[in-house]
C-alpha cells in the first residue's frame, strides 16, 4: 500500500515535473521569437527572466483540474484537457489584463495560438516520454515472460 | 544448476525443493513458477456449471456490479473471491491491479502502449485491450522494470 502511494505520488511528480520544464521553456522560446517579430526594439529588465517559470507553475498548476479521484473516462479526460486549455488562456489574458497589458485582435490571436502551440507540444513532448517507458517496459516484460515460459 | 527428479508414489506429498546458497530474484521466480504451476481457483462459467480454473490461464480479474470474473482467453467465469481478495492472493504469480476495477495477469500481457495523459493501454495476447489507469500505471512499470511495487 505505502509503496503504491510512493509509485503514485513519484508518478504524479514526475509528470507535473517534465510538463513545468517543457513549458518554461516553450514559453521562452515563444516570447524570443515572437518579441523579435512583433517588438523588435523592446529592451526587457532581468525580471523578465521570472515570467516564464511564473507561467510555467501557474499553467501546471492547472493541470490539477484532470486529476480525480475517479477513473475517467476518454471523453471525460478529453473535457477535462479542454477545461484546462481554456483555464490557461483565461489565465494569461486575465495576468496581462491586470497588469494594464493590452492587446490587439492581431496579437490576441497570436498569443492565443501561441498558447494552444505551446499546450499541444507539452503533452506531445510527455506523450514521447510515456512511449519511451512504454517501449521499456515491454523489452523487460518479454524478458520476465521468458524466464517464466 | 542441478536439476534432479526423485519419483514418489504419494500425489499429496509432491512438492518442488529448491536448494539454494542465496534467495536470489532468480530464486524467487522459480518459486512463483512452481507455485503458479499448480495453483488454480474455481469458478462459475456461463451454462452455470462449476469449473476449475489454472491460474496460469487467467488473464485478468475484473470486478462488475458488486461481481468478481476471471476471464480466460475465451471464457469468463464468475469467482467467489473479491477483486481486492483476488488481487493479495495472487500477487505472486504476477498478478497486479491496473485500474480499480481489473487485476491483471503479467504473464498474458502483450504490451503496453501510452494512452491519453499518463493513462496506458495493455494489449492482452488475446486480443482484448485493458486501461491502465494513471492511479495504478507508476506500480505496473515498477513491478516490471525491476522494483516491486
Amino acid at each position: 500500500m505505502i509503496g503504491m502511494l510512493f509509485h503514485r505520488i513519484g508518478g504524479v511528480l514526475t509528470r507535473y515535473l517534465v510538463a513545468f520544464c517543457v513549458i518554461t521553456t516553450g514559453l521562452c522560446v515563444a516570447e524570443g521569437v515572437l518579441g523579435i517579430w512583433l517588438l523588435p526594439d523592446s529592451r526587457l529588465p532581468f525580471s523578465a527572466y521570472l515570467v516564464p517559470p511564473a507561467f510555467g507553475l501557474m499553467t501546471v498548476l492547472t493541470g490539477l483540474v484532470t486529476e480525480s479521484r475517479k477513473e475517467l473516462s476518454v471523453r471525460q479526460m478529453l473535457f477535462r484537457i479542454g477545461l484546462q486549455w481554456l483555464l490557461i488562456e483565461g489565465m494569461v489574458f486575465g495576468v496581462n489584463f491586470a497588469v494594464g497589458n493590452r492587446f490587439t485582435p492581431m496579437m490576441a490571436g497570436i498569443v492565443a495560438g501561441e498558447i494552444t502551440c505551446i499546450f499541444v507540444f507539452v503533452y506531445f513532448v510527455m506523450w514521447l516520454n510515456e512511449r519511451r517507458i512504454a517501449r521499456e517496459f515491454n523489452r523487460k516484460l518479454a524478458s520476465l515472460q521468458a524466464l517464466n515460459q | 544448476m542441478k536439476v534432479s527428479i526423485r519419483k514418489i508414489d504419494d500425489f499429496s506429498e509432491e512438492q518442488v525443493v529448491i536448494e539454494c546458497v542465496r534467495v536470489t530474484p532468480e530464486i524467487e521466480e522459480i518459486r512463483a513458477y512452481a507455485l503458479a504451476k499448480g495453483e488454480g481457483l474455481s469458478g462459475l462459467s456461463d451454462g452455470g456449471q462449476r469449473e476449475r480454473i489454472p491460474l496460469e490461464d487467467v488473464y485478468y480479474f475484473e470486478a462488475v456490479d458488486e461481481k468478481c470474473f476471471a476471464c480466460t482467453e475465451k471464457k469468463v467465469y464468475e469467482i467467489k473471491q473479491r477483486l481486492y481478495e483476488a488481487e493479495k492472493a495472487y500477487a505472486d504469480f504476477y498478478f497486479i491491479r491496473c485500474s480499480k476495477s481489473v487485476v491483471l495477469n503479467l504473464m498474458k500481457l502483450g504490451s503496453i502502449s501510452p494512452a491519453l495523459a499518463g493513462r496506458y493501454t495493455a494489449h492482452m495476447k488475446n486480443g482484448e485491450k485493458l486501461m491502465i489507469s494513471r492511479k495504478y500505471a507508476p506500480a505496473v512499470i515498477a513491478r516490471v522494470m525491476g522494483e516491486k511495487g
